[in-house]
């Protein structure tokens, strides 16, 4: 590589030049511009109150002992579910910021219904088949019916993490409860919605740390077409034939181009990411979940060259590494926000971003900036992982048991 | 040792190789001698198993090595007619890279690097990048990297196209002492005739995929027996002067080269009359005639009817 500095420049000191251009150009732009203000209209057709006194008033006639119905009732008139998220969980300081929330009582026309972002349905015998099911664990659990206007928006997402967070620790409590643990006041308690954990965490992430990210996993897959390109260079000038006929076998030949391409872009992304550390203070945390990124995104880097040598050698042709550095890898940097956060566009970019090879990548680089956990980032691991075997399954049938020497 | 029955391969209909039949015994120099296109490259391709024949076989030792041409491998140093050698780095590096891919152990390695460096010539220059080499060396590298696993048998496809007389010289002294000294098998593919009479045993022609003509030199020569070769020098190449003696019944064979017209004729028929009655009516000056045993160059375009570098 030392041997051919053009390359060493264009894979070394050009993302550093990007991530200082767009760091500095485009970082006032960007910085904190994650701005949440989801409206949600709650349509309550039950009534919570009268349900609690209704189930209180059973309690007191049931052919119950004295010390069962206190502790029966102390249950019911502390556990008021409705009231809990009306009054206390959507009023915490954290939700206000981004969520604001009508109380209506009747259906909306339609054009009332445009207003908000989801319209969140408590039906109207919820309240009594909740206390139902638990003192007596009978008939059916009432259920509030979610409806989002957009459901790739981030406002609607921020809208189900609430709801879904909310139920789920409503669950634990009323568990809790039947089992008599004293899960404490969870209605008062401070719950974590995860949604705004991501949002409030997600302005900490400024235009350097994002653009070393997004230059890094661009540059990577350059890489990956530079050591296709020279292993393109080996069949041209019959290196390739050459090694086929000291006796290793095709696939030994393409594993060892995929060893060179991870050796090779693990480098470069620690020589990428200390320069960035050392100049303008870009640091990961969690220095073992980095790598632990680093080193899936290196085997899909990998895989990625070995599936465009695989290619050029079954078509024989070099143009197939200049469309992949061309055209595939600049829409591969955009699809997966290297150029800018998709995540300020929302829907279906977003979505994309998350869950396309380079996006995978950077989202779960980006949530190691985060402080998120490894579990957080499962999704991008799939989808990283999952290109990294269809690429190498792909390369493994275009390449066959000759290895495509001819 | 080494059998070829019947080798055939197609492309798109296209035969390039057509039923060639050919055999090596151990410690002989054969030569394949073939105009550009005549299939020998794709002859040495089917032969080292780099491509799949559509038909016939390859034996080594009387056993097909189609379907696992490992053991053929072992023992074969294919020389071909590109340099395929790694332009980046030096000599040395290139001879121990592929010294490694043939799992030379380390012990050897280092040992047999000097040897080959020895037998090509390029100790002195081990150390310097290829891509700074003259073509004379980078072909003589080439060499090197096929005999570093100290192979039996050694194909070279066309080595000194495109080099010095000097360079040339020193690679065909090479091949013969590889043969001599290390009975090594040879099969060495040329247009140069000249290269194929100094090295070889025995003479494959090859054209338009097919094996024309097999044989040892003299073999090949006697096919020529009955005829005679007359150079004619002239001053100019005249159109008409050419035409009339390519229509003349007795001349079987007629080839340029520069200002020498050469015919081949039967030997009991006297032609100088005619050549000089043809060049009269067609006011050609002569400047001289020579009558010489026919070369395996004329032997080829007997056969083919064409020369070998057309």
């Amino acid at each position: 590589m030392w041997r051919r500095p053009r390359e060493l420049i264009v894979l070394l000191l050009m993302p550093f030049i990007l991530i200082t251009i767009l760091g500095s150009a485009l970082g006032a732009f960007n910085d904190g511009d994650i701005k949440v203000d989801a409206k949600l209209a709650v349509l309550l057709k039950d009534d919570p109150k009268l349900a609690q006194e209704k189930a209180i008033k059973e309690i007191q006639h049931a052919a119950l002992s004295e010390e069962e119905k206190t502790q029966k009732i102390a249950m019911i008139s502390a556990f008021n579910p409705v009231d809990i998220f009306l009054n206390e969980v959507i009023e915490t300081k954290e939700l206000k910021k981004v969520l604001k929330v009508t109380v209506v009582e009747k259906g909306l026309s339609l054009k009332e219904q445009k207003k908000y972002d989801g319209i969140l349905e408590i039906p109207a015998s919820f309240s009594e088949q909740f206390y139902q099911k638990l003192i007596n664990e009978k008939g059916a659990e009432g259920k509030w019916k979610l409806a989002v206007a957009d459901n790739t928006s981030v406002n609607a997402t921020v809208i189900q993490d609430i709801v879904a967070s909310f139920q789920k620790e409503m669950n634990l409590a009323k568990t809790a409860q039947q089992l008599q643990v004293d899960y404490g006041k969870i209605a008062s308690s401070q719950t974590k919605v995860s949604a705004i954990e991501n949002l409030t965490k997600k302005k900490e992430i400024d235009a350097f740390s994002y653009y070393a990210v997004g230059m890094c996993v661009m540059f990577v897959f350059y890489m990956g077409t530079t050591v296709a390109d020279f292993a393109y260079q080996q069949k041209e000038e019959h290196i390739y034939e050459r090694i086929l006929l000291a006796n290793v076998s095709p696939f030994a030949y393409f594993a060892g181009i995929f060893a060179a391409a991870f050796f090779l872009s693990f480098i470069q992304l620690n020589v990428l990411f200390g320069l960035t550390a050392l100049v303008y203070g870009v640091t990961f945390p969690n220095i073992m979940y980095y790598l632990c990124i680093t080193i899936a995104l290196n085997g899909m880097t990998a895989s990625f060259s070995v599936f465009i040598t695989a290619i050029s050698y079954v078509t024989n042709s070099r143009n197939v590494e200049s469309i992949f550095s061309s055209l595939i890898v600049p829409i591969l940097a955009f699809a997966g926000g290297s150029f800018f956060d998709l995540s300020s566009i929302g829907g279906f970019m977003e979505r994309i971003g998350e869950i396309s090879p380079g996006g995978a990548a950077l989202t779960a680089y980006l949530k190691v900036i985060q402080g998120f956990s490894l579990y957080d980032m499962t999704e991008q691991f799939q989808a990283i992982f999952l290109f990294t075997g269809v690429l190498l399954l792909a390369s493994m049938m275009l390449v066959g048991k000759r290895g495509a020497a001819r | 040792m080494l059998e070829i029955i019947k080798l055939s391969k197609s492309y798109k209909q296209k035969k390039v190789v057509d039923s060639v039949n050919l055999h090596l015994d151990s410690g002989e120099t054969v030569g394949l001698l073939g105009p550009n296109g005549a299939g020998k490259s794709t002859t040495i391709s089917l032969i080292s198993s780099l491509v799949s024949p559509s038909g016939g076989d390859v034996r080594l030792h009387n056993e097909s090595i189609l379907k696992s041409p490992q053991s053929l491998r072992e023992i074969l140093g294919v020389v071909p007619q590109e340099i395929a050698l790694y332009m980046d780095l030096s000599a040395r590096e290139n001879l121990v890279f592929f010294g490694k891919m043939h799992r030379i152990p380390n012990s050897r390695l280092q040992k047999r690097v000097d040897e080959v460096l020895e037998i090509i010539g390029l100790k002195d220059r081990e150390k310097d990048i290829v891509k700074t080499f003259s073509g004379g060396m980078k072909r003589r590298l080439n060499i090197g990297v096929a005999l570093i696993h100290e192979p039996k048998i050694i194909i070279m496809d066309e080595p000194t196209v495109g080099i010095d007389p000097q360079s040339r010289n020193y690679i065909l002294e090479t091949v013969k002492k590889l043969n001599r000294e290390q009975n090594i098998t040879v099969l060495y593919t040329s247009h140069y005739m000249e290269e194929v009479e100094f090295l070889c045993d025995r003479i494959y022609i090859m054209d338009h995929g097919q094996i024309i003509a097999s044989g040892t030199k003299e073999e090949l020569k006697n096919i020529l027996s009955q005829e005679t070769a007359i150079n004619v020098k002239v001053e100019l190449v005249k159109h008409d002067f050419v035409e009339a003696l390519k229509n003349h019944g007795n001349i079987k064979n007629l080839s340029i080269q520069q200002s020498v017209i050469t015919v081949i004729v039967p030997k009991q028929v006297n032609m100088l009359k005619e050549i000089f009655k043809i060049a009269e009516e067609h006011t050609t000056n002569v400047l001289s005639v020579n009558i010489v045993t026919p070369t395996l160059e004329d032997v080829f375009l007997h056969l083919t009817g064409r020369q070998l570098r057309d």
